[in-house]
């Protein structure tokens, strides 16, 4: 039995293969293809290499992919970068046809304001010897021109023409030393000769002792050395030097541009005009323009002390501010506590604000106020005040009971008497003050003192009407000290007038038009 | 009687020309032949290969050179199962049953007959494709009662490309192929 299996082994093997296969499609098919535990190992098994296998795919398809990327990728940048060269020299090439277009222009706008005729030429090549500078251009006796003609550029002279050819010439340029043309100046016409470059100079020589030129001032052609017409820009002054009588003029020439492409040869000469100089240009400085001064009357100042100008208009400035005159009022009464302000520390005592400055000390300012005072509004007093108004004093005190009437003024008519300036009057506040300062009523000479600024009360404001005939002879009221009243005390101003003097006080009146100022006639 | 042992003379020289594999080579090659037979056809441009039996190829070729029938039908029985393992449209044990087979004939062939001509693995390995086809297409027809078409000239155009590349399979394991 043993040898009959080992005998048939192979065969026996074989069946049971096919048979346990057989039974497992049976099975399959009887569990209706559901064997999902082989094929998840399966699977499972294959997966990783699997995986491997498609990341190998990517990195080669990637590498790949961004080979040829990388290889059209520098194909391209190879085309841009020859576009990019042919465009650089197509673009040089339309810059040089500009700028070639831009000088002919250039050279035809200068020929149809040069009076003389010309021949444009091209300059074909330069000849620069040991010594000599010329350059050759391609106009030559077939184009008229001829030896010793003038070539100039629209910036200045070039040369001139030293040897002629049918179809060329050789021009002589201002940088050989040998160069030399009559040259004036455009202010001063000065006038010299210029010579070719010498160690890098160009001078005009010839040039006079004393005759003024500047730096900068422009060379042009003078047409006597009848090579260059007259007017052509020859150079600029660099400097000018007194040496022994005569001046060393350094320029710059006109027309040194480095190598002209296109010169004009001046085949018929004609004079034409040095162009007149430029205006310098206004260096001095501008400013704003002062205030317009204002027509109308600052306000009176009530604190201020007789005499002081209530209203100091700074030097090209309109008149001051209240503001402007506080501060001034004030920095006067530091000055004269000297005290500083802004200096001391917390405690400290202020200056007296109430001090009385000395009219004295602003005398100038009170004899110029009153000239000014017609300026405050008060037109009938113009023009004849300042003759017959003397300076103010300043006044001695006076007792108290010397209550005077306040309205009392100076007569009118008597242009000898001037009543003299009162002292202030302590006013209480509120007080108007004599802001409408009344004009004269009488003849013109007949003008009464200035009188400093009093203020009452409302209340005694009505004495300021009260006044003396006008035309009885007047005298001089009597110095009175500063009064200080209470306001009912006031109430006598006005009814002591007849018995006073003669004097007219200053009405207030409205303001009315200028008129002409009467002749003063004293009265009788 | 003479000639009965000059027969066993030779079949035992044979048997003892019986070619040697490194073990690598014997699990790397059915395996990269199942990888490419699975793998590749997923591509639409690759599906062609689902036509060509690597597996089939390799079972023939081991089965040829082992000389051994048992090794031969168990090494394409594992190639036959594992392939249906991977394809969800096969039933487990078509591929075995009929890999099975072909290892078994082809190691018995190979124990009889001088494989190591070209023309004769050209030969076998039409041979042992139609046989291959025929017997998957009974295995349809007959167990799971498909009722496919068993289009003649297709599988001879098949069978060729697949002869084809049997014999250049073939030579490129031989060079791996150890001689005791």
């Amino acid at each position: 039995m043993e040898s009959l299996f080992y005998r048939y082994r192979n065969i026996t093997v074989l069946l049971v293969a096919i048979c346990s296969q057989m039974i497992l499609l049976a099975w399959q098919i009887k569990g209706e293809n559901n064997v999902p535990l082989v094929r998840v190992w399966a699977i499972t098994a294959i997966t990783p290499v699997a995986s491997a296998i498609e990341n190998a795919r990517n990195g080669t398809t990637g590498f790949f992919g961004s080979y040829f990327a990388l290889r059209d990728a520098r194909a391209q940048a190879r085309r841009a970068r020859a576009e990019a060269d042919r465009l650089r020299i197509e673009n040089q090439l339309l810059r040089n046809e500009l700028a070639g277009a831009q000088r002919t222009e250039a050279l035809l706008g200068f020929q149809s304001r040069t009076p003389s005729r010309m021949v444009g030429a091209r300059v074909i090549g330069t000849t620069t010897g040991s010594g000599a500078r010329s350059i050759l251009i391609d106009r030559g006796t077939s184009a008229g021109v001829q030896k010793g003609m003038a070539v100039v550029t629209a910036t200045g002279i070039i040369g001139r023409v030293l040897a002629v050819y049918p179809f060329a010439s050789q021009v002589m340029t201002t940088a050989d030393p040998a160069f030399a043309a009559g040259v004036e100046s455009q202010k001063s016409h000065v006038k010299g000769v210029m010579r070719g470059a010498n160690k890098g100079q160009y001078k005009v020589d010839y040039v006079m002792g004393g005759q003024k030129l500047e730096p900068g001032e422009m060379f042009f052609t003078s047409g006597e050395d009848r090579v260059f017409p007259k007017g052509f820009p020859a150079g600029k002054v660099l400097s000018a030097q007194e040496t022994s009588g005569f001046q060393e003029v350094l320029v710059q020439p006109a027309g040194s541009e480095a190598t002209p492409e296109e010169v004009m040869v001046i085949v018929d000469p004609l004079h034409q005009e040095i162009p007149a100089a430029p205006p310098e240009p206004d260096t001095t400085p501008v400013f704003l323009a002062p205030d317009t001064p204002q027509p109308i009357a600052p306000p009176v100042d009530v604190s201020l002390p007789p005499g002081t100008a209530p209203a100091t208009p700074k030097a090209g400035r309109g008149p001051m501010t209240q503001a402007d005159r506080l501060l001034e009022q004030y920095r006067k009464i530091g000055e004269a506590q000297k005290f500083t302000f802004g200096e001391g520390g917390p405690g400290t005592p202020p200056p007296n604000f109430n001090l009385k400055l000395n009219p004295g000390a602003t005398g100038g300012t009170g004899a110029t106020a009153a000239p000014a005072q017609p300026k405050t509004g008060v037109p009938g007093a113009t023009g004849t005040a300042p003759a017959a108004v003397p300076a103010p004093k300043p006044l001695a005190p006076r007792p108290p009971t010397a209550t005077g009437p306040t309205g009392s003024t100076a007569p009118t008519g008597t242009p000898a008497t001037v009543p003299a300036a009162r002292s202030p009057v302590s006013k209480p506040p509120g007080t108007t003050g004599s802001t409408g300062t009344p004009a004269p009523t009488g003849p013109a000479a007949a003008v009464p003192a200035p009188k400093p600024p009093v203020s009452r009360p409302p209340a005694a404001t009505g004495s300021t009407g009260a006044t003396a005939p006008p035309g009885t002879p007047g005298i001089a009221p009597t110095v009175k000290p500063p009064v200080s009243r209470p306001p009912a005390a006031t109430g006598s101003t006005g009814t002591n007038a007849p018995t006073g003097p003669t004097i007219s006080a200053p009405k207030p009146v409205a303001p009315r038009p200028a008129v002409p100022a009467p002749v003063a006639v004293p009265q009788p | 009687m003479a000639y009965e042992n000059e027969g066993l003379i030779a079949a035992e020289a044979r048997r003892a020309r019986r070619a040697q594999f490194s073990i690598w080579l014997m699990l790397a090659t059915p395996a990269l032949a199942l990888l490419i037979q699975v793998y590749l056809p997923l591509f639409h441009t690759l599906q062609f290969v689902a036509r060509i039996e690597l597996p089939l190829l390799v079972t023939i070729y081991f089965g040829l050179m082992r000389r051994s029938q048992i090794r031969g039908l168990t090494l394409g029985m594992l190639m036959g199962l594992t392939q249906d393992c991977f394809a969800r449209d096969y039933m487990l044990g078509m591929n075995g049953i009929c890999k099975t087979l072909v290892g078994y004939f082809a190691a018995s062939i190979g124990m009889q007959f001088d494989v190591e001509s070209a023309v004769v693995r050209l030969m076998l390995c039409s041979i042992f494709y139609l046989f291959h086809q025929f017997v998957y297409w009974v295995l349809q027809r007959s167990l799971l009662g498909q009722a496919v078409t068993f289009d003649i000239l297709t599988e001879l155009f098949w069978t060729v490309i697949n002869a084809l590349l049997g014999v250049v399979l073939f030579a490129l394991l031989d060079r791996f192929r150890k001689r005791e």
